[in-house]
């Protein structure tokens, strides 16, 4: 396969991808930098695709490079006491949906997406993320729960 | 409209919204694939943080300037490149080393010019991308991370940037290069014949688009003759775990008792139990129960109820699940199967 075989079945993908990881990281331009190193290196390893899923094997390259980014990030909050902003393309009315997502782990905020958005089961997604089933489930679980919970109270009178 | 299919609509809502780009910045080649990488920092490269270095560079051409490895078993070992004014050195004082020493490599940029200070240009972090390759023994490979942005810095003639090698890249958790292994402030490999390359994605231009330097040397790392500790074997496991994630003595316990603590501001938030040793252990809570925060406030729920809260002690049976990595990385993750809150003793 060459280059016009990889950019046919992965470019359609991108701007997915970026948006996926902009809700995963809370941060947009650090997405695009993680969609463009997954997109990089799935080009790098584009021989050993198996075929099958291009969405799927991208998000799993994004998703574990964001995972990646943010244990860095943990260090360099810790020494620069960043705060971040709330971004300015959140709508007022989904911005607690916004804020509810961060108060989730980052894994978990992943696999409620990969689950609600995607369709993927929890054992897809406990291999694309490289935990166990029942962790993911309870992490789907627990994130539904809250973010219901979320949903009901904004819908009260 | 039941409440999963309201929840599906407002995040696809919210993830439409976000921005997006409709195609990758970066062009492809073949050969070598134009890219930047992003670094990820190793727990020892903290403290060359705050020296706050780092760089961006293009893969392909790499080879810049003449790498000359001259090996010797009792001088060390040492290679250099010279690019232009610059001159990059990567040495270590040992070509043969124990499985049981820590390997002491270091990277010097020197600026040979005759004028005044030239110019590189580095992000936050390291100017030096450090990779591993087993050339013998075994075919472990880690390839160092590069961080995207572009900095400017310039470097005296007369103060060259020295640095100790720095673990980066990305965590292998079924390979040798673990998370154990970048945890470790130290360097032990396993057996076997080793290349160190060092990478300096440097330019003298006026943009990061320059030509990477880089040199190589290779060291041979044998078995130690005795040893108070586990040989290295596949994995270039350290002798002992680091303080912040120090292994038990049982290395894989059926329970675990601490003390509920945690960080809201850690990662979306982070929990653990604190043992009687000090050690820290992130749960995987089972099926049922979850670790939240209410006010700040670390707790254990299950279901809807609170079980546990901050300072309760709690025993949680159930066993380390091999290949997990930790994302808050604060302790030993432990895949708990049966929660218990109390002394630990009973119930």
């Amino acid at each position: 396969m060459d280059q016009g075989d990889f950019t046919a079945a992965v470019d359609r993908h991108y701007p997915g991808l970026v948006q996926r990881l902009t809700l995963v990281l809370h941060d947009s331009e650090e997405a695009k930098d993680v969609a463009q190193e997954a997109y990089l290196r799935a080009f790098k390893a584009w021989d050993r695709f198996d075929g099958t899923d291009a969405r799927a094997w991208l998000h799993t390259i994004g998703l574990r490079l964001a995972f990646n980014r943010l244990r860095r990030r943990r260090l360099w909050d810790r020494w620069l006491r960043g705060q971040r902003s709330e971004p300015t393309w959140v709508v007022p009315e989904r911005i607690d949906l916004w804020r509810s997502l961060a108060g989730l782990r980052p894994q978990q905020r992943a696999a409620l997406l990969l689950n609600v958005l995607d369709g993927y089961t929890q054992a897809e997604i406990g291999r694309m993320l490289d935990a166990p089933e029942g962790t993911v489930a309870s992490w789907i679980a627990d994130a539904k729960r809250r973010l219901r919970a979320l949903l009901d109270e904004g819908s009260q009178p | 409209m039941t409440g999963d299919d309201r929840l599906r609509s407002e995040l696809e809502a919210l993830e439409r919204a976000a921005p997006s780009d409709a195609a990758p910045t970066r062009e492809l080649s073949a050969a070598g694939t134009r890219w930047l990488r992003t670094a990820l920092v190793g727990v020892t490269a903290v403290s060359a943080m705050v020296a706050a270095l780092l760089l961006v560079g293009q893969l392909p051409n790499r080879s810049t300037g003449s790498s000359t490895p001259s090996p010797s078993a009792d001088a060390g070992v040492e290679a250099q490149a010279r690019g232009g004014d610059l001159i990059l050195t990567l040495s270590s004082p040992k070509s043969v080393w124990t499985t049981e020493e820590a390997i002491e490599i270091v990277a010097t940029l020197t600026f040979a010019g005759s004028g005044g200070d030239t110019l590189v240009f580095f992000g936050p972090g390291s100017p030096f991308v450090f990779n591993l390759r087993q050339v013998s023994g075994g075919n472990a490979v880690l390839d160092g991370d590069w961080e995207l942005v572009c900095r400017r810095f310039a470097i005296p003639r007369d103060a060259p940037l020295t640095q100790a090698l720095s673990k980066s890249g990305e965590i292998q958790e079924l390979g040798p290069f673990d998370e154990a292994f970048f945890r470790d402030p130290n360097l032990y490999l396993p057996v076997g014949r080793w290349q160190v390359e060092v990478i300096i994605p440097v330019s003298g231009g006026l943009d990061c688009g320059g030509p990477p330097m880089q040199t190589a040397i290779q060291i041979e790392v044998v078995e130690a003759a005795s040893s108070d500790r586990p040989a290295a074997t596949a994995s270039p496991r350290p002798p002992a775990e680091p303080t912040e994630t120090a292994a038990p003595s049982d290395g894989d316990p059926a329970s675990v008792t601490g003390v509920l603590d945690g960080d809201a501001n850690l990662e979306g938030g982070c929990v653990w139990l604190r043992d009687a040793a000090g050690d820290q252990w992130e749960i995987l809570w089972p099926d049922g129960y979850a670790a939240e925060f209410h006010g700040g406030v670390p707790v254990i729920v299950r279901g809807e109820d609170v079980v546990a809260t901050e300072g309760d002690v709690v025993t949680v049976s159930g066993h380390r699940p091999p290949g997990v990595g930790s994302h808050c990385m604060v302790g030993i993750v432990y895949e708990a199967t049966e929660v218990t809150v109390g002394s630990g003793d009973g119930d």
